[in-house]
């Protein structure tokens, strides 16, 4: 039963007994056939509150029978706590005639409930008050709908501050005011516009994909750049759902707009933070590097002396070999750019960077890495096995900072099997059909759960001159770029760490 | 005229081709080692009149490698290169008839002075 239906009733049976009871006054049973025969409860007390009158109803929705309640106070109806709000209500029932309203109400085993109530003054034929008259109904489940309805509302609102609905072929039909009012535009105006007014061209097809996804899945969230009526850009979040008309056919879309332009810039702040920590920790690694790195430049740097020398010697001595010089002349060339090589892997790596990601071949940063870290490992002892995989592992990256992951783990790695017999290092990359994956085996030292529970925490260390960062810099870096990265103890001694990417995708 | 002959134990190609060409273009004849295990290896090791020993070899280094064959009871000298050298490091090399400790980069021409001066001395 709705609530009106509630109250047309109620109004009804207020109708017979103000007008009608005192035509029907004789015919008592007609009179009580008539109260019980209301789907209501019907309730009658004297003026002390006092029940003497019980219907049918009343019976059904308290639980009591009438024997058990004749001449009992109304105050059972309700919580003990309850009482006093209940004889207010009949103080003001009886100074206005009437109360109305919605309260909670006690069963007679003890279960409460929602009744919606109309109290009102019984008088005699003089005029003079001589009790309450109380016609309840039980609205618990109504109210609990209404107010499901109402905090979905409130979601609804809160969550996503504007809505709109486009036709199929991507025309505003109905826009909220809220919704015009993010953009700039005032309530009416963009009814009979194209979406596209609202995003800027950049992003048009982002938002085109969202739609294309909306179209085959039903729904689709996405977030691209708005553009407002005077040209101004924000951040929306939008949520698209495919409607359709009575037949069942596709007639176009709601659009749940949200503006996220104050997350957008606190997770901007965040990356850069992240970033400039990243930045730090890589010119730190470069410090601990640098004895290794100008060894690594004076190979080549040697290499090119020694060849120009023997060309001018061989000048010199008037006896020049058109093929040996030629070749020393190759030889000169490639030491000079293997020495800029080195030069610009340092200087990539050392970089600042914009975070921002393009698609990056995981096994070309690898390589880079490892080509970074060969002279500590050659100082070291250690043996570094590539094992990569065939072909390039695409994954949507800031190069740089996936770059100091790998020499970060390597670093470790190297740094845990010195001194030790064996020092090997092993180095997988592999794709699989959901990610990209990368694992770095060392032989170090057995490696407790303590440690590996604890060793991508910041300024947790068990090196001696250790800060704790590089691991913690790695995961917050691996965790930005949508991966995953775990270490755990190898039966045989040492550790292997891995990491998973997510793969680019195929129409990047 | 003897051509005085050097053995170059180093591991990077690049700078041993290059000391090769070097050594080449003033008349001195060559035989190259990767690794001080590449040489200890080799059955009939050729006489030479000096061994070019790179300090960062992998496996053993230069070091350990001229105490091998100084244990060995070979009396040819020998020229280390190294990246860094510390203090330690001559310490040990004078005593293992080493001739010289450079630094990278060398200048050619030093290289080939003190190879002569090994090789005369």
């Amino acid at each position: 039963m709705t609530k009106s239906q509630v109250e047309t009733a109620t109004s009804e049976v207020g109708v017979v007994t103000a007008a009608d009871i005192p035509n029907q006054r004789q015919d008592e049973r007609f009179f009580s056939q008539l109260l019980d025969s209301v789907q209501e409860s019907v309730v009658a007390t004297d003026l002390d509150g006092r029940i003497t009158y019980w219907g049918r109803g009343a019976e059904a929705l308290y639980g009591y029978r009438k024997e058990e309640v004749l001449g009992r106070c109304v105050t059972i109806i309700v919580e003990s706590s309850q009482q006093e709000a209940e004889r207010e209500r009949w103080r003001q029932v009886f100074e206005t005639g009437s109360w109305r309203g919605e309260y909670e109400q006690l069963h007679k085993d003890g279960t409460k409930f929602w009744a919606s109530t109309v109290i009102s003054l019984v008088k005699n034929e003089t005029g003079q008050p001589i009790g309450f008259v109380g016609i309840d109904a039980d609205v618990t489940d109504q109210k609990r709908v209404t107010e499901e309805i109402e905090q979905l509302k409130l979601a609804i609102e809160n969550a996503m501050q504007g809505i709109s609905r486009l036709d199929c072929n991507g025309r505003f039909i109905m826009v909220k005011p809220q919704y015009a009012e993010l953009l700039g535009y005032g309530p009416d105006e963009l009814i009979g516009e194209s979406w596209e007014v609202t995003v800027p061209p950049d992003d048009q097809d982002a938002a085109r994909a969202g739609y294309e996804a909306m179209l085959r899945d039903g729904r689709a969230s996405l977030e691209c750049r708005a553009r407002k009526k005077d040209g101004s850009v924000f951040y929306k979040q939008l949520l698209l759902v495919k409607t359709h008309n009575d037949c069942g056919e596709h007639d176009g879309h709601y659009c749940f707009m949200s503006d996220v332009t104050k997350r957008r810039e606190a997770e901007d702040k965040l990356r850069l933070k992240e970033a400039e920590l990243a930045h730090v920790s890589r010119l730190s690694t470069m410090g601990e590097l640098v004895a290794g790195i100008a060894h690594e430049i004076n190979q080549p740097l040697y290499a090119i002396a020694n060849f120009a020398v023997a060309a001018q010697k061989q000048l010199a001595d008037g006896n020049p070999n058109n093929a040996d010089l030629k070749e020393i002349h190759r030889h000169i060339s490639d030491q000079a750019i293997r020495a800029g090589d080195i030069i610009r892997r340092l200087r990539d790596f050392v970089q600042k960077t914009d975070g921002v990601y393009s698609s990056v071949d995981l096994n070309a940063v690898v390589q880079d890495a490892f080509e970074i870290l060969t002279p500590i490992a050659r100082r070291c002892g250690a043996s570094v096995h590539l094992n990569l995989c065939g072909c390039p592992l695409l994954v949507p990256a800031d190069r740089v900072q996936l770059e100091q992951v790998i020499v970060n783990l390597l670093r470790n790695a190297i740094e845990a099997v010195t001194d030790r017999e064996r020092r090997v290092i092993l180095i997988y990359t592999e794709r699989t059909e959901e990610c990209v994956r990368f694992a770095i085996e060392d032989t170090g030292d057995t490696v407790g759960d303590s440690v590996v529970d604890k060793m991508f925490d910041a300024f947790f260390t068990t090196k001696p001159s250790g800060m704790g960062m590089g691991l913690a810099i790695s995961r917050t870096i691996v965790e930005s770029h949508g991966g995953v990265i775990q270490g755990a103890a190898k039966p045989d001694g040492g550790l292997r760490v891995t990491i998973e990417l997510p793969l680019s995708r195929v129409d990047e | 005229m003897h051509q005085p002959h050097v053995i170059i134990v180093e591991d990077d190609a690049a700078a041993s081709e290059s000391i090769r060409c070097l050594l080449h273009a003033y008349q001195f004849s060559t035989t190259n080692y990767h690794s001080g295990e590449a040489f200890l290896g080799v059955d009939d090791r050729p006489e030479c009149d000096c061994l070019l020993i790179d300090m960062q070899l992998p496996g053993m280094n230069g070091l350990q490698l001229q105490e091998t064959i100084h244990a060995m009871g070979s009396a040819t000298p020998a020229i280390l290169i190294s990246g860094h050298i510390d203090s330690s490091t001559r310490a040990d090399a004078s005593r293992l008839n080493v001739s010289a400790v450079l630094e990278k980069p060398v200048n050619p021409e030093r290289l080939i002075r003190e190879i002569k001066n090994a090789i005369e001395n």
